[in-house]
């Protein structure tokens, strides 16, 4: 599933194909690969296949990483010593093979820019992106989720049109543009909340890691304070990567709502005398939730590639920035090192939504 | 065909609407329906389909579709006017005082919440009950409405139930609270001819043990024939002929109903 | 519903007139660039460093003194173009290879629907960025790797419509009397089932304008200098951080007009075929 063309579904028509071609697709893979044994390894296939891809592709295709250590004048020999340093020198096989056993230890290789350990610095970073993916993500799907639902019920209605204003207007801001603008809004100019300086203001010492989450740690510890300044700090960039997952979620709720609301099952629980809140949030929204499980995996891949974007606007140290960097200076280790991780999350979340399919909706598990 | 008349229950009196059309204008479908419905009675509305039957049905109570508006008219239940109360008051009335059955009861259930849940669901909401409580009563009402294994059916899904079974499970969730009303909309259409009559069988036998009322909403003369005690029938929205239920089967004065029992080949029956 | 349909036919309507209005502007602002900005869109020092938007400067000057609004416009040449070749690009190319999959089948179907799985198998703009920063920058490379991305889409959406009506009776009969399968493909089938890819086209395509100037912002799109939306905005970052909220604004105003433009007309576009179908 990509990130972002799926992401954003229309009204309902192309979206209710989408979601039925989704759920053969998921029904269809459940039914072809049967038992964790057969899953697990179909999907360690689909990630050493993407990671040689990239292994070849940036062995290929790229300017010489040489470059980077030696400079452009430096003589043939001081050349060819570095390049047998970085183990560049041997044939694309051994280097591959080289780079394979690596990875079944754990082994990433290390920076060619800051000479650390590429799984190290990854695993150090993964806090700071999991805590701004994760709000993020949270944020956006219950927002999206009661703006959907809202809109559904008031159908026609001046909510339903504002709702539908702004999640068109969330679908088309840029993120990095809308990032930069609420930034010069909230700091430069209202000085409401804190600049881009990461996740704590500069100078201040983070909590004790426990789970690796600031806000989290701190108040475990009973920071009350830290924890206030580390939230602070999440508040702009956790908005600008909710409004693309807010968007469609609310879209396709709507859509689907829209459709269950008319349905002869919601006319049963009205005639049954079952009360609004109960009909609008669990009669007619869960249809419509497992529509947003089939779009979950593309929202996922939007807030990676966005986390890569955020990052890079508030200065989080995330593995998204860090990625940029190892993109931009060809710091194969590192981009080797994300898209392995971009490709293991990726087929976690496949997993779990699968299995969280199968469980919610009782058609898929009869199949 | 008993008689037993007792004080009117549903009284529809005058009852018109129509959806909103495109320019704003109400196109009607129902022009000045009236039927009363005594208490303890077997009622009957036949007509054709897109004779305003159902509507009339859904419009007591009060769920109308989308774009339904009423233009004059009223529904009294038990005296009083359905139409004039507040959408709380209403709702306490829906699933409790009055209930109905939809036909096609696959997909009148939830597909993605068990039928235990959606019985329950519907009890727990007008009877405060533990879910525990709540669960008993449900499988004894599935029990009643003969599901059998009812432990085990109330964790199924409306698609592991067949049309007659799906049927039964929607006629227990309108019965748990143990209604005034019953009105059945076409509750056997669709269904074979085998499990129409069974289901049939059980809504006469549920009507004696429970003291119930019953409005039976139908295109079939030959079940109205067979069941039930006053009937009214309907053409383009309005009644226009009602009375008892052997005289008007076998007098009919309006030319419709004539042509109605002629249509279905009654003759044997009435 | 009727009442639902009533009331919400207007709004549509209205969705589909403002995205096509705005493109017009923005595709008019990009092709009158060419031919006329109020100052040479590349020429430093027409005005003051970092001058506010004023008269003579309606979108103020960048840290050169280049006045943005002649840059904007000439940015929207590149932009718009850009996009409208990307979305003709994976139109084109998904159509032709969706409809060869969905009209043949067999191992072709197959080995189709197994690569287009692979390729969602990683985030497009990852993808994007990985590929162009291997690649080297450029506006083909930039083109052809945009286009690609959303491809299985396409292929799916005019696969399946072309499955469900290689049966049609019109399609037999064509076959009938004596037409070619690929002409039965190209003159019947073809055009029949193009509606729902092009209002999805429409909605790509907003994802493409945001697409094109992320590549840019994050230096990984055309050429770096030239003017483009993305690198505009990434340009003017630190200034913004100063205050000076213009410098990136107007370029990311372009983005978001044009990105919106067409989500309001892929609205529509679905907005008609829902209606059609139901009324």
């Amino acid at each position: 599933m990509s990130s972002f063309p799926n992401s954003e579904p229309t009204a309902s028509a192309p979206v209710r194909q989408r979601i039925a071609r989704l759920l053969l697709a998921t029904a269809r893979l459940g039914l072809k690969s049967r038992g964790v044994l057969a899953k697990t390894a179909s999907a360690v296939l689909v990630i050493v296949l993407i990671v040689s891809l990239t292994f070849l592709a940036s062995r290929v295709f790229t300017a010489d990483p040489v470059n980077l250590f030696v400079g452009n004048s430096a003589s043939t020999e001081t050349r060819e010593k570095a390049r047998a340093e970085l183990g560049l020198a041997d044939p694309l096989p051994v280097q591959y093979l080289h780079f394979l056993g690596g990875l079944t230890r754990g082994d990433l290789g290390r920076s060619y820019l800051t000479g650390r350990p590429v799984s190290a610095d990854l695993m150090s970073r993964l806090p700071a992106t999991i805590e701004l993916g994760l709000y993020a993500l949270i944020l956006g799907i219950a927002g999206g989720i009661v703006a959907g639902v809202l809109a559904a019920v008031n159908q026609g209605g001046v909510l339903d049109a504002t709702i539908r204003a702004v999640t068109i207007g969330a679908l088309s801001l840029p993120q990095f543009w809308i990032g930069l603008m609420l930034l010069w809004l909230f700091f430069v100019n209202l000085q409401w909340l804190p600049g881009p300086s990461g996740r704590l203001p500069i100078g201040m010492t983070p909590p004790d890691r426990i789970t690796g989450l600031y806000v989290v740690d701190a108040l475990l510890h009973g920071q009350t304070d830290l924890a206030i300044r580390a939230l602070r700090q999440l508040v702009l960039p956790v908005i600008t990567l909710a409004l693309g997952v807010f968007a469609p979620i609310a879209r396709l709720v709507r859509s689907a709502m829209v459709e269950s609301l008319e349905s002869d099952y919601i006319r049963t629980a009205r005639a049954m005398g079952i009360s609004t809140t109960r009909i609008w949030f669990a009669y007619a929204l869960k249809p419509g939730l497992l529509s947003v499980l089939t779009i979950a995996a593309g929202l996922v891949g939007w807030v990676l590639a966005g986390s890569v974007l955020v990052e890079s606007i508030f200065a989080w140290p995330g593995i998204g920035q860090f990625a940029l960097t190892a993109i931009k200076s060809s710091d194969y280790p590192v981009i080797q090192g994300f898209v392995l991780y971009v490709s293991v999350v990726y087929v976690v979340i496949w997993a779990i939504l699968e299995y969280v399919y199968s469980r919610v909706d009782p058609r898929v598990r009869a199949q | 065909m008993s008689g037993a008349v007792g004080k009117p229950l549903l009284e529809v009196q005058d009852l018109s609407g129509g959806f909103v059309g495109p320019d704003g204008e109400i196109v009607p479908v129902l022009n000045g329906v009236s039927f009363v419905v005594q208490e303890g009675s077997f009622f009957a509305v036949v007509g054709e389909s897109g004779s305003g039957k159902s509507l009339t049905a859904l419009a007591a109570l009060g769920v109308m579709p989308q774009g339904f508006r009423r233009t004059a008219g009223a529904i009294r239940f038990d005296g009083t006017d359905l139409l004039t109360l507040d959408e709380a008051r209403l709702r306490n009335i829906r699933g409790s005082q009055i209930s109905i059955v939809f036909q096609d009861a696959r997909a009148a259930l939830n597909p993605v919440f068990t039928v235990g849940q959606q019985i329950m669901d519907v009890c727990r909401m007008h009877q405060n009950l533990s879910h525990r409580e709540a669960r008993r009563k449900a499988e004894e009402m599935l029990d009643r409405v003969r599901v059998p294994e009812a432990k085990r059916r109330m964790r199924q899904y409306p698609h592991e139930f067949s049309g007659g079974m799906a049927q039964r499970a929607l006629l227990a969730m309108a019965l748990i609270c143990q209604p005034r009303l019953l009105i059945l909309d076409e509750p056997t259409t669709g269904l074979d001819v085998t499990i129409q009559a069974d289901i049939l069988d059980l809504i006469v036998e549920l009507r004696a043990a429970g003291n119930m009322t019953i409005c039976l909403i139908t295109h079939d003369l030959g079940i109205v024939a067979e069941s039930c005690d006053r009937v009214a029938v309907m053409r383009h929205g309005s009644v226009c002929e009602t009375g008892d239920c052997a005289q008007v089967l076998s007098a009919p004065r309006h030319p419709y109903t004539r042509e109605l029992i002629a249509n279905s080949q009654l003759e044997d029956v009435a | 519903m009727r009442a639902a349909v009533a009331t919400r036919r207007p709004t549509r309507v209205w969705s589909l007139r403002l995205g096509v209005l705005l493109l017009l502007a923005l595709v008019g602002t990009g092709l009158f660039a060419m031919v006329w900005t109020p100052y040479p869109p590349g020429a430093m020092g027409v005005g003051g460093v970092y001058q506010p938007p004023s008269i003579a400067h309606p979108f103020g000057t960048d840290r050169l003194g280049a006045d943005i609004l002649s840059r904007t416009m000439d940015a929207a040449t590149t932009d718009v173009g850009i996009t409208v070749a990307v979305v003709a690009l994976s139109l084109v190319v998904g159509s032709i290879w969706g409809s060869f999959a969905g009209f043949f089948g067999g191992w072709f179907d197959y080995v189709t629907m197994r690569l287009l799985e692979l390729l969602n198998s990683f985030p497009s703009l990852l993808l994007a960025m990985l590929v162009i920063s291997i690649a080297g920058p450029g506006v083909l490379k930039v083109i052809f790797v945009v286009a690609v991305l959303p491809l299985p889409d396409y292929v799916r959406l005019i696969r399946i419509e072309i499955r469900s009506k290689k049966t049609w009776q019109f399609a037999d009969a064509a076959r009938m009397v004596g037409r070619r399968p690929l002409g039965v493909l190209f003159a019947h089938l073809l055009p029949n089932s193009l509606r729902p890819v092009l209002s999805y086209a429409s909605v790509n395509a907003s994802w493409v304008a945001a697409t094109i100037g992320a590549l840019g912002f994050l230096g990984l799109g055309i050429e770096p200098g030239s003017a483009e939306w993305g690198s505009m905005i990434s340009r003017g970052q630190d200034a913004v951080l100063s205050g000076k909220w213009w410098v990136s604004f107007f370029p990311g105003l372009g983005i978001f007009l044009l990105a919106a433009a067409f989500h309001l007309i892929g609205d529509g576009l679905a907005d008609a075929r829902t209606k059609g179908g139901r009324a």
